[in-house]
């Protein structure tokens, strides 16, 4: 799967996403939305288009997936930057929501470091880095990942397995706690 | 950096390991290397991180804590999500397609800590066992206990219609149908009961009202088998956490042992709540709910029930039984559920034999379709109307030149948007959202409502301007204000009660005549 193509598709899901996240937030129901419904929704939204730009499902929450990478970690940088006490980032609205979805405790993840290993393990297994694209960020199955892939879920197993354990390695060398 | 050749290697000696017993990896990977320390180091650091947390990254980015990813639109093993059904404590419920027998399920994703060790698993295979050999028409079948990607999903009937909680917002129902009601719920319960499965969990959301005004019993998946006793009790120590404490029976708040006189318990909440449209035990938070449903009697419902229900025939029995079933003392309410749906049917006989025949032919409403239709074109007409009325009132803008004219006409404009999309807005959720119209329809009516009248003022002072010189439009505008005025305060109302407050007294009528 290369990347430059799905360029502009990626712009477009991230667009979704984000004018869907506000308007929920408007119409105040931000404490009983599920963020991941809202995600879905914008699926369903955007696999509605008359003329879909995507060969089919799978290739269609690939895309989604490298957009919601995109617009969590955009969004744990602005909280990041908050928390640090500079200058006071307009907190907008679709961040109460989001910030409800991944809570700032001790167990949750480091969006911004996790994106950074990522990125790193592209360098070093690209395909490996899709699946954890697809698997966390994307919210895929098993079997979805195998399907988006052409590859066989229990090779999907395998290199997710190593994978989490590659970036939970890489996590702790560069947290400092 | 990890060169690429070398990852290869350090893929395959990181699963060779895995596939080791935990104690033997590490000499495993020290042997395999052959005195490589850079590589020995790289895999064993990696089995450390993969030994460490493995549920690291397991829970996708997007979801929330607690529950698990909605996965709308997805397959599901072989169920198609189509939209979330409703939340409560045991989980997210979908509507599903199931892709194989081509029919809509009821998905429900059970929270993992119902799943987690393998005891309960094991409970939880049992009581869905139980609860799939109920079969009756007034409980939802439950179909099937399934697993897909770790997650435990209990598939059962799908059925369509309002809550009770829906029916009790709206206000409460004559004592005839809480009768009714209460004859299809306790008749369920009894077919339950017999196989010795208690609900544990009965509420007006568990209970919905198909389209055809029979009731069906939610969420038997609670249900637990009658042999489990208090220790198993302690074991989930669950009392509180799983029912809503609003619906408990005193035992079951205390912690005892519970049987199927708790659901009666239950069963009495939510009939007083029908009938008099206000809970028997009320309290601003739980533990208040609490002591009052250990300690406090409920007030007279004799004295609660809307005036005009109050000298209505069967209210007598209906009050009986309910008082006998909110009695604090399991030994204190009926011995056994038949008993409970032999005194409702005598309750009910009595109400038919003291209602005399005209009177039941008076109270006869429109067929429900009928009734919507009308509420339909109503709402249709009214926006149409209302915007056709908009053209003469951009004419008569000039006949007070300046301001006074402009503003009338934007006044106008401004009724006629809110009253017309509102009320197409309505017409839509009743046609397409049935559930969620209900709420709908109460929000938006103050809305409406106030455009109305703001309508109806602006029409009435374009009357009064155009009497002088444009008789033919006063009287137009007149006749449009007046027209507007008695739509809403007259045939809106009308057509509204016909078709969503009367919609099930045919068939509740019907069935009165089978039995």
């Amino acid at each position: 799967m290369t990347r430059e193509p799905v360029g502009a598709l990626v712009e477009d899901v991230y667009a979704e996403l984000r004018q869907l996240a506000d308007r929920y937030v408007r119409r105040e129901q931000a404490k009983s939305v599920q963020a991941t419904e809202l995600v879905h929704e914008a699926y369903l939204r955007l696999l509605k288009d008359k003329s879909p730009r995507w060969r089919n499902r799978t290739h269609f929450l690939a895309i989604a997936a490298i957009s919601m990478r995109r617009l969590l970690v955009e969004r744990a940088r602005a909280r990041g930057a908050v928390k640090r006490g500079g200058e006071r980032v307009q907190v907008t609205l679709d961040e109460r929501l989001l910030a409800q979805a991944a809570p700032d405790d001790d167990a949750s993840i480091d969006l911004v470091a996790l994106d950074r290993a990522l990125t790193s393990l592209e360098k070093i297994d690209a395909q490996q880095a899709r699946i954890v694209e697809l698997r966390f960020f994307g919210g895929l199955s098993v079997e979805e990942t195998a399907d988006a892939l052409s590859i066989s879920p229990a090779t999907v197993k395998r290199h997710w397995t190593i994978a989490k354990a590659w970036l939970r390695r890489e996590l702790q060398r560069t947290t400092t706690r | 950096m990890t060169s690429v050749p070398e990852w290869a290697r350090i893929n395959e000696l990181f699963h060779q390991a895995l596939a080791q017993p935990a104690g033997r990896r590490g000499a495993f990977v020290a042997e395999a290397c052959g005195g490589d320390r850079a590589l020995e180091a790289e895999v064993s650091s990696l089995l450390a991180a993969h030994e460490q947390d493995e549920a690291f990254l397991e829970r996708p980015a997007m979801a929330d804590t607690g529950t698990p990813p909605a996965p709308i639109g997805h397959l599901v093993g072989h169920y198609r999500v189509v939209r979330v059904l409703g939340e409560g404590g045991m989980g997210v419920v979908y509507l599903a397609d199931d892709t194989r027998l081509g029919r809509q399920v009821a998905l429900k994703a059970l929270p993992p800590r119902f799943t987690a060790d393998p005891a309960r698993r094991a409970r939880l295979q049992r009581e869905a066992r139980a609860a799939a050999a109920l079969t009756h028409p007034a409980i939802a079948t439950v179909y099937a206990l399934e697993e897909f990607d770790g997650q435990v999903y209990i598939a059962g009937e799908y059925v369509p219609g309002e809550t009770l909680r829906d029916e009790i917002r709206r206000g409460p129902l004559e004592p005839s149908r809480v009768i009714d009601t209460a004859l299809g719920l306790a008749r369920a319960l009894a077919a339950a009961h017999d196989r010795g499965i208690v609900h544990r969990d009965l509420k007006p959301e568990n209970v919905i009202r198909t389209p055809g005004g029979d009731v069906k019993i939610l969420d038997f998946g609670l249900a637990r088998m009658r042999e489990t006793g208090p220790s198993d009790d302690a074991e989930t120590g669950t009392g509180l956490a799983i029912g809503t404490p609003a619906y408990m029976s005193p035992e079951q708040i205390r912690g005892d042992a519970v049987d199927f006189r708790s659901d009666l318990f239950s069963l009495g909440v939510v009939l007083y709540e029908l009938a008099t449209g206000a809970h028997p035990f009320p309290g601003s938070n739980a533990a208040s709910t609490i002591a009052r449903i250990l300690e406090t009697e409920p007030p007279q419902l004799s004295a609660r029930v809307p005036a005009e229900f109050a000298g209505a025939a069967g209210l007598g029995g209906l009050e009986a039984v309910i008082l006998a079933c909110l009695q604090k003392a399991p030994d204190a309410r009926f011995r056994s559920t038949p008993e409970l749906v032999a005194a409702l049917a005598r309750a009910r006989d009595a109400a038919a034999e003291a209602k005399p025949e005209s009177a039941r032919a008076s109270v006869r409403p429109l067929p429900t379709r009928q009734a919507l239709w009308w509420w339909q074109l109503h709402q249709a007409m009214a926006s149409l109307g209302y915007a056709v009325m908009l053209v003469p009132l951009w004419q008569a803008r000039n006949w007070t030149p300046g301001l006074p004219g402009t503003a009338l006409f934007l006044a106008g404009l401004a009724a006629v948007l809110v009253a017309s999309t509102l009320r197409l807005n309505l017409w839509f959720a009743v046609r397409e959202l049935p559930a969620e119209s209900a709420a709908q329809r109460t929000r938006a009516a103050r809305w409406i409502r106030i455009a109305d009248v703001l309508f109806v003022v602006v029409f009435a002072i374009a009357g009064a301007i155009a009497l002088d010189g444009h008789s033919g439009m006063a009287v137009l505008f007149v006749t449009a204000a007046l027209g507007a005025l008695v739509a809403f305060t007259i045939i809106e109302p009308a057509t509204a009660r016909a078709a969503f407050r009367d919609r099930r007294i045919d068939s509740l009528r019907d069935r009165i005549n089978v039995d």
